[in-house]
């Protein structure tokens, strides 16, 4: 037997409510991309834009080791980045949902988001003298625990990443709030009533369920840091090229096919994040 | 006989409201004990009590022998039966039915031999690979059940666990839960505010009022002699009638109802003049059946109304104008009144209880 299918009617109603949407995806995004790909086949030699298929743009930036260096980079960027958020945005997600009073609820949600409501121009360049080599941390290192020398946190690796752990914060800590919010309280009354403490329970109940929300955290903070172009310009000090870095370069040297050749490599890695992190995400959920 | 579960002097407060009031009592070994009262009284919070969910503000709650003061709920020789069941979502019914051995470290093949005794039990051997969103509500009931019962506890505690289900397979469930209840031995603390399931199944009933116990029992003692003037209408269906005290002892009051005096019972000497009877309605016979009755007096039917098993009828009583309600059986042996007429009716004062004017 087959499943019934619903009315004609019923079924389509979604597409329609979707209609304004694929117009404003039609104009603000297909439109752009076919231009990107047309530009993407052209060549660039000596100042000039050629206008004829070729495929040795796509073959340069695959072959030429300096660019494996980026996409390399920008993949340990966005990965250290989503990591270090995880392991600082699970935690507080968890003090968030556990904490009682509705006062500190408050306060402690209005820290998390601030990063967002400050420019992200201000964000780096605050980052750079906290972390510069005289900055109030190196300070604390040299001063009261005896480093012999600043530690490098700025200008690097480093700045880059705490600077976006700090920004893309509030990205994971809300969606593993809002499952922590929706899991039924008594699912862990009834795991501590059958023998489990707090552990175990968190291990075998409260975890495996929050995970969608962890890793629809992680999948947007990977996303987000592949993008990222400000923090890492400002706070990379020209040491860290992802791949952004590079389309603005290649954009101001007017070298259009280049340019559109990274912003695919953005594109597909993007992508590849997205259809990695649903099927991990219909693995997890139950 | 030992107790399993005693409370001393138990007394709970959320902020100022007393949620529970000073409450004692104890639950013998492998009975079936309903806490049965209305929403809001107290019950869920007196079996978390027990469970280890809730701490008392005062009193101790003693199981198997124990002072609970200090044990938190994981440590507990007790394990609960949840409203909604709460069922692991992202577990089998196996592995929900494991969970409580798997986190006690008992060995994998007693694992696998005791859940599977357990889901015999409950009748879930079949289903064991589903999860909980692929179940019916009555066998995610029969999941929280097996679940609990795996970890043999001295103490089974159920809040409400049937309160999700249509009635069929609610009064299913009631005869299923007493038969394993029999076939396992394990004391039940059985919460609930349906009285026709507590009356049922319990052993003993404790009726909860406002966080007070009002009478605690067994089921037939409760239903026949209602403590107060609550217990009698919580449970069953009764008039409430003013009525004149023409003279009262400890155990007998004589009563005036409209000119018809008749002896009632009362559970204390009272002192007022007036007081309220407590009549219940399949206690009162209509028709001919009222001959064999103590008390006798004429009425007329206001009303009539069919309901299959029983006819209700609306009388008001002659000479008192009092209105009453009774339940008659529909035995096809009799034809049913009509409205209007004037019948015999009668009852039997040592079916029927006097409260004072005050008592609540
Ligand atoms: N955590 C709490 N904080 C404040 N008040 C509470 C809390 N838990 C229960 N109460 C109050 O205590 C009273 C008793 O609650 P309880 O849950 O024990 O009632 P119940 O008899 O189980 O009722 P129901 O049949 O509706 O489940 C209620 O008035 C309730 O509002
Ligand atoms: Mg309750």
């Amino acid at each position: 037997m087959q499943p019934a299918r619903a009315p004609f009617r019923r079924s389509s109603a979604p597409w329609f409510l979707l209609l304004p949407a694929f117009l404003v995806m039609a104009y603000a995004f297909v439109l752009p991309m076919l231009v990107f790909f047309r530009y993407s086949v052209y060549t660039y030699e000596r100042g000039k834009l050629i206008d004829e298929f070729s495929l040795d743009t796509y073959r340069e930036f695959l072959t030429d080791p300096y660019f494996h260096t980026i996409i390399f980079d920008t993949l340990k960027v966005a990965s250290i980045t989503t990591l270090c958020s995880v392991l600082v945005g699970y935690p507080l997600a968890y003090a968030l949902w556990r904490v009682k009073s509705a006062a500190a609820k408050r306060w402690l949600g209005l820290i998390i988001f601030s990063p967002i409501l400050v420019s992200v121009v201000v964000r780096s360049y605050g980052w750079t003298v906290l972390l510069a080599d005289q900055g109030p941390i190196n300070w604390f290192l040299q001063m009261v625990l005896g480093f012999p020398e600043p530690i490098r946190l700025v200008f690097n690796l480093t700045g880059v990443v705490i600077s976006l752990t700090h920004v893309f914060l509030p990205f994971v800590v809300f969606p593993i709030y809002s499952t922590m919010t929706r899991l039924d309280p008594t699912l862990r009354e009834a795991a501590m009533d059958l023998g489990a403490g707090w552990w175990t329970t968190f291990r075998r109940v409260t975890f495996p369920l929050t995970l969608p929300g962890l890793l629809a955290g992680a999948q947007i903070c990977f996303t987000l840091s592949l993008g990222a172009f400000v923090t890492p310009s400002l706070l990379g000090g020209g040491r860290v090229i992802v791949l952004p870095l590079q389309v603005f370069t290649a954009t101001s040297d007017i070298n259009w096919p280049l340019a559109a050749v990274g912003g695919i490599a953005l594109l597909i890695l993007a992508m590849l994040t997205v259809i990695l992190s649903n099927r991990l995400l219909r693995f997890s959920e139950v | 006989m030992t107790s399993d579960v005693e409370f001393r002097d138990v007394s709970k407060v959320f902020g100022s409201f007393l949620a529970v009031d000073n409450i004692s009592f104890s639950v013998p070994q492998g009975s079936f004990f309903s806490l049965l009262g209305p929403s809001g009284c107290g019950k869920t919070t007196t079996l978390r009590m027990a469970s280890g969910f809730e701490w008392p503000d005062r009193g101790d709650v003693v199981i198997d022998g124990q002072n609970m003061h200090n044990v938190p709920a994981y440590a507990r020789p007790t394990n609960m039966v949840f409203q909604r069941w709460a069922l692991f979502p992202h577990m089998t019914v196996t592995q929900n039915v494991a969970f409580g051995l798997e986190v006690d470290r008992r060995p994998r093949d007693e694992i696998v031999r005791r859940v599977a005794e357990a889901l015999e039990l409950v009748g879930l051997t079949d289903l064991a690979t589903r999860k909980p969103r692929q179940l019916s509500g009555g066998q995610m009931q029969r999941v929280a059940l097996a679940r609990a019962l795996v970890k043999a506890p001295k103490v089974l505690l159920l809040d409400e666990p049937l309160g999700a289900l249509d009635l069929k397979l609610r009064m299913q469930m009631q005869l299923e839960l007493k038969r394993i209840q029999r076939e396992i031995g394990t004391t039940f603390i059985y919460v609930t505010h349906d009285q026709g399931e507590a009356l049922t199944m319990s052993d003993q009933i404790a009726v909860m009022n406002k966080g007070r116990i009002d009478q605690l029992d067994t089921p037939q003692a409760i239903y026949d002699r209602p403590a107060t003037r609550f217990v009698s209408s919580f449970i069953g269906n009764a008039n409430f009638l003013p009525v004149d005290i023409l003279d009262c002892s400890d155990t007998v009051a004589k009563v005036s109802l409209g000119g018809v005096t008749f002896a009632s019972m009362v559970n204390r000497k009272l002192s007022g003049k007036s007081g309220v009877v407590s009549l219940r309605h399949e206690r009162i016979r209509i028709g001919n059946e009222a001959a064999t009755s103590q008390i006798k007096t004429n009425a007329t039917i206001t009303d009539a109304i069919f309901s299959g098993a029983a006819i209700t009828y609306v009388i008001r009583l002659e000479g008192s104008d009092a209105i009453l309600t009774v339940d008659a059986p529909h035995d096809g042996t009799t034809a049913p009144q009509s409205i209007g007429t004037t019948v015999r009716v009668g009852w039997d004062g040592d079916a029927t209880t006097t409260f004072g004017d005050r008592d609540e």
